[in-house]
């Protein structure tokens, strides 16, 4: 239960986009996740979590780093090694309609994974798809109709099916919900649950949306503009946040409640681009405690106990004015 | 703006520069292809009596037997150097001359042929658009699909049949008075003009749509006035470059009107090159030609990246 | 699929294309039951007779009966026409697919080969290669065919360029597919509406230049019964003996009027943006 089953060290993925800019959408990253947990990773847009886990899947080629799954160096597979090793590692996109050929129907886009590696033949595949659109809840009757006569949360349903088909061990969920109704939100994030018990899987959930990711993830990593600001298991972080972005985060969740009012935290400044960062913590321009160091040096993950990690230097310095 | 000048001029340049290579590649490839046809020029030149020594003593003199790299360098050094492209069979004389006997006829047909049809292409086209749905928008629409489904070499002689021969309005054959220069001109404007019709009604639509609600919101009143100023200079620019892309149907359309009407242009001395195997000629005729649309073509890229509205705004 | 058979049926044009387009394949396939006469059986005494109730458009200059000829004579216009579409399509889609997937110095090469085929007039290219290759119809059409290439290799391959990046393909990626399996199942159906569409217009324009060729001589020869042929074969005697000329030359017009009138309505439906 507590192997880790991925482990990134150090991920860099920079992107180009003029001789002098280059946009450091991941900027030496590391964690680990152990089998049969699931990650979440929050952040606003632009922090970089859409592109860890493309990184990750070496759908985008890291600049620089380690990803090793099940012991098996990611990166530094050939490309023919690299289609075998897709069958482990799969991927649900945020949009369930462009993800989907929209010249096939259900039964070959489901089909596709297992014609790909050659599973067995046509009858067997058959068979095989239908069982899976059953586990995802889609009835057989369906199988003819194409991606533009269906709803999102059945089209994500499909692409569901998809990941699940090669059997892997490791699924990256990329904001999986985000862009259906919040009625098929809830039923979509039930059926990964069940279906990460039924088939022992460890998910990297990535979501903007902190209440989604409290539903469903057991460890939870916060990230701004490319770097990891906290790491923590799930009640930890929500009791007990200790990072300024963490705590502003947490305070703009919508509370059902009429009297229990949260205080809202609100970030100042702009938000900056990820370009050519400058040295230093990437929320010093946001954030409220900061400090002189703040700006010249890069803080790093410290323990502060409990597997809970923080990257602040105020708070490694146990100065008053955070947190606590 | 400096700046947009400058890259404008490069970009320009640029154009410029890659034809070249273009029209080189051109003329070693028609020079390589005919080179591979049947029948051996000496012997077409000396007739079907000459002796075999004749033959192969002309086969020296002319190059034939050099291997074909260094057969290509003599005709590329030849044309750049004397503008020399070699000598027809037929006629004996330097192809070049038969070619400017020619080319005069072609290239007026040419030029009726691009004025009728962008006038009044453009014309029809923006009657088509302004009256949308309307009876005269529909039966422009029917025509047109009956102008662009009719070959040139029918209607020509169609028109033939019914003004010169059942008629006797017109001439039959022949170029030099405007009467000669009538039907032929009717024969290779008709699927040009068919298509610059068509192209500048999509345009005009496209435009209207866009400016008609912005100005039916505001003033009601002088709605058609800047319809038409504003969309006319819209329809204009792609009209450049429709007249580009119009030259190789106009070619056919020439080389068939001269057929049909027997007028003493390249395109029909082209073909009776064909049947003679005056590869010299043909040769001569096809990379002239190729040049002269290619430059066309770049005048009108030239011209359309100037035009471009982006450069406009000062 | 249906759904766009659906939608077509409602463009009378369309359908009146593809009523015209039926009746000359139909013509083609069942020309021996259809023809009254042989179509080259000559009958020197009845030269250039005019229409008759014996024989519906006449005899040409040979006493052929015209109507076995034009029906015959289908189906050396449509092979033409459906042959250079095939053989264009394939090879130029097959150009612009690898030139859009790979790009790079192999995609450059292809694309600057599809320049220099482009910077010739079409029909002197064809006249160009029909003179090495020597004149025939089965010439003319390769001929036409190469003329035709490029415009199906820019197309698919601006068509690649884009879907390449979509996010299905991504997905088809991230399942562990090869570069062929991307290329063939995902990008080449999604880019068959663009084909389609050439193919339409294209055979259009492939009957019309294969008739011209043969009207100048350098395509199908005599005695062949092909409808270019027969024109020239009857401008000698416009004036005698018109209807030669007339019906040959009617029946290339309504056949490509129907692959125009039914590439339309298709263009509509596929791609209304093309209008």
């Amino acid at each position: 239960m507590t192997k880790p089953l991925l482990e990134v060290y150090n991920l860099v993925k920079h992107f180009q986009i003029s001789k002098e800019a280059a946009v450091f959408a991941v900027d030496d990253v590391s964690f680990t996740i152990n089998q049969g947990e699931t990650l979440g990773l929050v952040g606003e847009s632009g922090c970089g979590k859409t592109t860890i886990g493309r990184a990750i899947l070496r759908l985008i080629p890291p600049n620089s780093g380690q990803v090793v799954l099940g012991g098996t160096d990611v990166l530094a597979l050939s490309p023919e090694e690299l289609i075998q090793m897709r069958k482990r590692m799969q991927i649900i996109f945020q949009d369930p309609f462009s993800s989907l050929d929209p010249r096939k129907n259900i039964m070959k886009l489901i089909s596709e994974p297992m014609l790909i590696h050659q599973l067995g033949g046509k009858k067997e595949i058959a068979e095989k798809t239908y069982k899976l659109m059953d586990l995802v809840g889609l009835t057989a009757d369906l199988s003819g109709r194409f991606p533009h006569e269906l709803d999102g949360g059945r089209c994500q349903r499909i692409g569901i099916a998809r990941a699940l088909a090669l059997k892997p061990e490791f699924i990256v969920c990329d904001e999986p919900v985000s862009a259906l109704d919040v009625s098929i939100q809830a039923q979509i994030l039930n059926l990964l649950q069940d279906l990460q018990q039924e088939m022992n899987l460890t998910y990297l959930f990535i979501s903007h949306n902190l209440a989604v990711v409290k539903h469903i993830s057991s460890r939870i990593i916060v990230m701004y503009l490319g770097k990891i600001m906290e790491i923590a298991e799930k009640d930890e972080l929500f009791d007990n946040p200790l990072h300024p972005y963490t705590q502003a985060l947490l305070s703009a969740i919508p509370v059902p409640t009429l009297d229990d009012k949260r205080e809202r935290i609100f970030l100042s400044g702009d938000v900056p681009t990820p370009v050519n960062p400058p040295p230093g913590c990437r929320f010093v321009k946001r954030c409220r405690f900061a400090q002189a160091e703040c700006f010249a040096e890069t803080p790093e993950l410290t323990d502060r106990g409990n597997g809970h990690f923080v990257a602040c230097s105020q708070l490694s310095k146990g100065f008053g004015g955070c947190a606590q | 703006m400096k700046k947009k000048l400058v890259k404008t001029l490069r970009r320009i340049g640029l154009r410029i520069l890659q034809t070249i290579p273009l029209l080189l590649i051109v003329t070693i490839l028609t020079f390589i292809l005919l080179h591979f046809a049947p029948g051996d020029p000496a012997q077409l030149m000396l007739g079907s009596d000459a002796t075999p020594e004749k033959v192969e003593a002309l086969r020296d003199e002319l190059g034939l037997n050099n291997p074909l790299h260094i057969q290509v360098w003599d005709f590329l050094k030849g044309i750049i150097l004397e503008g020399d492209f070699g000598v027809s069979f037929q006629s004996r004389r330097p192809v070049v001359e038969d070619i400017a006997q020619t080319l005069p006829v072609t290239i007026q047909l040419s030029i009726i042929g691009i004025i009728v049809s962008t006038i009044v292409g453009v014309l029809v086209g923006i009657i088509s658009a302004v009256r949308q749905y309307s009876f005269l928008d529909n039966a422009i629409r029917v025509i047109v699909l009956f102008a662009v489904s009719m070959p040139a070499f029918w209607l020509g002689l169609m028109l033939l049949l019914v003004f010169a021969v059942q008629l006797h309005l017109l001439p039959s054959y022949g170029w030099g008075t405007w009467q000669q220069m009538i039907l032929p001109g009717i024969t290779i404007s008709t699927f040009p003009l068919a298509m610059i019709t068509r192209m500048t009604r999509s345009n005009m639509l496209e435009v209207i749509r866009q400016d008609y609600i912005r100005t039916a919101r505001a003033k009601g009143l002088s709605a058609n006035k800047v319809i038409y100023r504003h969309a006319l200079r819209n329809a204009f620019i792609p009209v450049v470059t429709i007249i580009g892309l119009q030259l190789g149907v106009l070619l056919t359309g020439a080389v068939l009107a001269e057929t049909v009407f027997a007028l003493p242009g390249l395109g029909r001395l082209v073909i009776d090159s064909v049947y003679a195997r005056d590869y010299p000629l043909i040769r001569a005729a096809v990379i002239y030609i190729a040049f002269i649309v290619t430059i066309i073509n770049l005048i009108v890229d030239v011209i359309y990246t100037l035009l471009d509205p982006r450069i406009e705004l000062h | 699929m249906r759904m766009i058979w659906l939608r077509l049926r409602r463009d009378k044009g369309a359908l009146l294309g593809l009523f015209l387009v039926t009746v000359v394949v139909l013509m083609a396939i069942f020309a021996p039951l259809i023809a009254p006469y042989d179509p080259n059986a000559q009958n020197l005494s009845e030269r250039r007779s005019l229409p008759s109730s014996e024989h519906l458009m006449g005899q040409d200059t040979y006493g052929r009966d015209i109507f076995s000829r034009i029906v015959y004579g289908s189906r050396n216009t449509l092979m033409a026409g459906i042959v250079c579409v095939l053989i264009a399509g394939v090879i130029g889609s097959f150009l612009g697919l690898i030139a859009g997937f790979y790009e790079g110095k192999l995609g450059n090469l292809i694309m600057r080969s599809m320049d220099v085929v482009l910077a010739y007039p079409y029909f002197l290219l064809a006249i160009l290669i029909v003179a090495v290759l020597s004149p025939g119809l089965f010439n003319a059409i390769v001929a036409v065919s190469i003329t035709t290439i490029p415009s199906y290799a820019r197309t698919v391959r601006s068509n690649t360029l884009v879907l390449k990046n979509s996010l299905f393909v991504e997905a088809a990626r991230a399942l562990g597919s090869t570069n062929r399996w991307i290329i063939f199942k995902h990008i080449l159906p999604n880019s068959m509406a663009s084909i389609i569409v050439l193919s339409t217009v294209g055979v259009a324009t492939a009957i019309i230049s294969t008739a011209a060729l043969s009207y100048i001589g350098l395509g199908a020869q005599p005695p062949a019964p092909e409808w270019g042929l027969m024109l020239s074969e009857g401008r000698s005697y416009l004036t005698s003996a018109p209807h030669i000329s007339i019906f040959s030359g009617l029946s290339i017009v309504l056949l490509v009027l129907g692959f125009n009138l039914f590439g339309d309505g298709l263009r509509d439906v596929l791609d209304p943006r093309l209008k």
